[in-house]
């Protein structure tokens, strides 16, 4: 999750928890995702016990996490207690909190109903005047915004990638030239929402890039749409709301990076992905890393399950008993895993990093994405968990041939097998 | 670009008809899927949804709803201002992103397959 919007979430929390006494209450999740997780691990943090998680989708009944089984939404009038209106509390993260309200109190559940995370701007399921009113004037900012763009870029072509995640950036990015190529555009801008997705970009090549804010830019997707600017393309896989790309994977699979190829840019399946370029910056303290005697740990991912530490402890163990010295990747406050050393270098000095070291070892995330093509050995571990409300597994969709290992953490790994 | 009235007749009737059922709207310009939706929707005997469309020569039943061109504008160009509804599914060609129409053209669907992906969560 976005530091933000976990922020966020800590905010909304903590101030419910002095409205009320949370501690006392059997508190309810609804949606089983991601960012449900993270906030079953945030309320576990605070000494809160999650009773369990609501979800309408038969596939993900008896899930248990952590204690907290996943069940159908009217079993909450069961397990709410004596009087649920005070014994409970129902907590979303979901965009769907509106349509969970409606449903909660449809099942006769009239106990507190709290959104904790407001995710999506694109949404508001209401037709009041002031709603539609406040959606013009935020459809009319994104226009200006995407005045001053053309402006600054007259006549090119504009790309919005309307997420902040590494691997969709770098999907997008890879299939860019052939979606050009097919579509007769000459120039592009790229719009993104931070510093880091501009660098997976600049990976493939010198394209112009603007950075704003997210909701700057959920406002000039949104006007573009409204407008129905031909001059533009929204490259993503499932935002914002027009798109229903999703909806495939609840009958089949289709790996995220065929996605990109074929649904969001609608190119042959045998499309060929361009590579990151061979001349890319190498981190200034390269010299340092033992050439080909070390591995680059990379546990940390925002939007992802995080793995035991346990798995990562023994892994430290394991290769620094061989003699590899051990670095863990960390940005900003991240701390490095216990018997490591702390490195940081940027997305594009990245791959001379784990060339030099010699073995990666990282949670799947948009990083490994990044170094698909590196020469060294890779190891990907995948917490165990669905792709969003699909039956099927991160492994399933996020697989990466390039990697040497792809291992799902269910059981223990024998590093010394690898 | 057209100004958009506050609240068109159409949205008022739409904003009703979502409280008890969901609305397809069908934007293709093609009339050819309009009759797999059709099909498929009445297999699977949905009586809570209705697809509208705006397509001459196709007549009315307990789910397809013919519209004129000018309200199925109207309700489009509510639908590009905002996600209003969750009960409301727009099945569009547009150029501007990914639809599963080109999971089709690239034989990753059939067409089959296409309409039942469109119509999974109903």
């Amino acid at each position: 999750m976005e530091k933000k919007l976990y922020a966020e979430m800590i905010r909304n929390v903590d101030d419910l928890s002095n409205e009320m006494n949370l501690a006392s209450k059997r508190i309810f999740l609804f949606g089983h995702c991601n960012a449900t997780l993270e906030l079953a691990d945030f309320l576990d943090s605070r000494g809160f016990k999650t009773t369990a998680i609501l979800d309408n989708s038969a596939s993900k009944q008896g899930i248990n996490y952590k204690g907290a089984d996943v069940v159908y939404p009217q079993d909450i009038m069961r397990m709410a207690g004596k009087d649920p209106s005070t014994d409970s509390v129902v907590l979303i993260t979901s965009r769907f909190y509106a349509s969970m309200l409606i449903q909660l109190r449809d099942i006769g559940y009239k106990g507190i109903v709290r959104k904790v995370i407001d995710y999506n701007t694109y949404a508001e399921y209401s037709l009041t005047e002031e709603t539609i009113l406040r959606m013009k004037k935020r459809e009319r900012r994104g226009n200006e915004l995407l005045a001053a763009l053309s402006n600054k870029y007259p006549g090119q072509f504009k790309l919005f990638c309307p997420l902040n995640a590494l691997g969709d950036i770098y999907f997008m990015s890879s299939y860019w030239k052939s979606f050009a190529e097919k579509r007769g555009i000459e120039k592009a801008v790229f719009c993104v929402t931070g510093k880091a997705l501009a660098d997976v970009i600049r990976l493939f090549d010198d394209y112009p890039v603007e950075v704003y804010e997210q909701k700057e830019l959920d406002s000039m997707i949104q006007s573009a749409i409204y407008t129905k600017d031909k001059n533009c393309f929204i490259a993503h896989q499932d935002r914002p709301y027009v798109v229903n790309l999703g909806k495939a994977l609840y009958s089949k699979k289709i790996p995220l990076d065929q996605i990109y190829c074929c649904g969001v840019f609608g190119l042959p399946a045998d499309t060929k992905p361009e590579t990151p370029r061979k001349d890319l910056p190498e981190y200034i303290g390269l010299s340092d890393i033992p050439e080909g005697r070390a591995v680059i740990f990379s546990p940390y991912a925002k939007s992802v399950v995080a793995i035991p530490d346990k798995v990562w402890e023994e892994a430290v163990v394991y290769f620094s008993g061989k003699g590899f010295k051990c670095y863990t990747n960390v940005i900003g406050d991240e701390k490095p895993l216990v018997g490591t050393e702390a490195v940081s270098p940027s997305i594009v000095e990245m791959r001379s990093v784990v060339e030099r070291a010699g073995t990666f070892v990282g949670i799947r995330s948009g990083l490994c994405d990044i170094l698909r093509e590196s020469r060294a050995k890779k190891i990907a571990l995948y917490p165990d968990y669905n792709y969003c409300d699909t039956k099927w597994k991160a492994i399933d969709m996020y697989h990466i041939d390039q990697f040497e290992y792809n291992l799902s953490v269910t059981e223990e790994i024998e590093w010394e097998k690898l | 670009m057209s100004e958009l009235a506050y609240k068109p007749e159409i949205i008022f009737q739409l904003e009703n008809l979502l409280k008890t059922k969901r609305v397809i709207v069908y934007a293709c310009e093609q009339p050819k899927y309009l009759h797999l939706f059709g099909k498929e929707l009445k297999e699977r005997r949905y009586d809570g949804v209705e697809l509208w469309h705006s397509i001459d020569r196709v007549p009315d039943d307990e789910i397809l709803k013919k519209k004129t061109q000018q309200q199925v504008d109207e309700v489009l160009e509510m639908y590009r201002l905002y996600d209003f509804s969750d009960r409301i599914m727009v099945i569009d060609e547009s150029d501007q992103y990914g639809t599963l129409f080109n999971y089709v053209t690239n034989g990753l669907l059939s067409d089959v397959e296409m309409v039942e992906a469109y119509l999974t969560d109903l």
